[in-house]
């Protein structure tokens, strides 16, 4: 069924459709929000959370941009927010611990290979680099799409991707020989 | 070294980065499914008017007014009767402007303006003024019980996602227990408080009070067994789903 008659049926109370709707989208939302949160719960909160602001503000949705593109921009808005949360809160409890830096969202061992401490780089992204780094990069969104998402122009996420492997360059340079050979 | 080889090296050392496991789909969207039933209900219930929340905040503001002015003119909260003899400051707010009220007749007459019917005939014209005062005080109650409890729930958002997030560890943080206990103490503060007759708010915070004293109680050898009752009573009673639903939206922050 055409996507517009989905979101007509979902506007007038039709639950199979909201069914449908969540079925088509799903597995790319929670994909991308697992590759941020970096933890099941995080991402399943968060692609919960995604999918019923983007229901309950339907009639919000103009039809400007594919529904797809709409839905993806609630739920990094909703991310976002919430890693913004979690990482305040953990950030008090570093401070408290005197733990040294705020580490990612996921537990790492502690001697880093090339791998492990490309994660830890990334983790530390600017979290406007590391969103775009993540939808290009890691899970192959184009940059146009990119930027509908982040409602910013095509050119400023080819700037921030541009800006995140440089410092992802940077925070490598002892391990340089390694991809070189 | 060649920036092609360290970007072709980069996406392909990133694709095990945070590597997502399959969607939990009928999971996920049982959750969902139950979120947006809520939310159908509670739309479907009468709403306050968008002046409301204004109009609770000028009672509010109001209300902190008198409140300051009792406390600078007549020196104590309770009107304190001056030993000139004069009128209590209190008495002043909202009168008919005749004879000031003493502090029990006064009382007595807040009591039965809260009851249908129940003002005798020589108090009649003192009404208006008296209900003023009480209706008054009551909404800023309200307004400040709303603004503690949005307060709370925001807190218990931040922790209980945080908790969610957070590796299974074998102890709780010190920490977050005694962060905890805080946001239980408010909780139940505002559970007792008589300006909590929202029905669904209550609800929401007895099940909050439930998941904050589970684990409040977490043991120092706590066991996965229950740290996972936890995580069920969490979900069960969907609760951080109705925490966000709860507390107002903050600004849009998609292209930051």
């Amino acid at each position: 069924m055409d996507e517009h008659k989905l979101i007509a049926l979902v506007l007038s109370g039709d639950a199979a459709a909201e069914r449908r709707l969540y079925d088509l989208h799903v597995d790319r939302v929670y994909r991308l929000m697992y590759r941020m949160a970096g933890d099941e719960d995080l991402a399943q909160d968060f692609t919960q959370d995604a999918f019923i602001r983007a229901f309950g503000r339907l009639r919000e949705f103009r039809g400007e941009s594919a529904f797809g593109t709409w839905l993806h921009s609630v739920a990094v808005s909703v991310a976002l927010n919430g890693l913004r949360k979690v990482r305040r809160f953990r950030s008090r409890e570093v401070e408290l611990e005197e733990a040294g830096a705020l580490a990612g969202t996921t537990s790492r061992s502690a001697e880093p290979d090339l791998k492990t401490k490309l994660w830890r780089a990334i983790d530390r992204l600017p979290e406007p680099y590391r969103v775009v780094f993540l939808m290009h990069d890691v899970e192959g969104y184009t940059h146009d799409e990119i930027g509908a998402v982040l409602e910013v122009p095509e050119g400023t996420s080819k700037a921030r991707l541009s800006r995140a492997r440089a410092r992802l360059r940077e925070a490598l340079a002892e391990f340089a020989g390694e991809w070189v050979s | 070294m060649s920036e092609d080889r360290f970007e072709e090296f980069v996406r392909g050392a990133a694709q095990d980065y945070n590597l997502p496991p399959e969607a939990p789909r009928e999971a996920l969207w049982a959750r969902i499914a139950q979120a947006r039933a809520a939310e159908r209900e509670q739309a479907a219930r009468p709403r306050h008017p968008s002046w409301w929340r204004w109009g609770v905040g000028l009672a509010a503001m109001l209300a902190l007014g008198i409140g300051i002015g009792r406390l600078t003119i007549g020196g104590g909260p309770a009107g304190i009767a001056t030993e000139s003899g004069s009128q209590e400051t209190t008495s002043s707010v909202g009168l008919a402007g005749d004879q000031p009220l003493p502090a029990t007749e006064r009382d007595a007459l807040l009591d039965q303006v809260a009851e249908p019917g129940g003002l005798p005939g020589a108090a009649r014209d003192r009404e208006g003024g008296l209900a003023d005062v009480a209706a008054g005080r009551e909404r800023a109650t309200g307004a400040v019980y709303r603004v503690a409890a949005v307060q709370t729930l925001a807190q218990a958002e931040a922790l209980l996602t945080s908790f969610r997030a957070e590796p299974r560890r074998q102890a709780l943080d010190p920490q977050v227990t005694a962060f905890t206990r805080d946001v239980l103490t408010t909780t139940r503060l505002l559970l007792d408080s008589p300006a909590g007759r929202d029905a669904e708010l209550r609800a929401l915070l007895e099940d909050l009070e439930l998941v904050l004293v589970q684990i409040v109680q977490l043991s120092r050898e706590a066991t996965p067994d229950e740290l996972e009752l936890i995580g069920k009573s969490m979900r069960q009673r969907d609760v951080l789903p109705r925490l966000r639903t709860a507390i107002p939206a903050g600004p849009a922050v998609a292209g930051t």
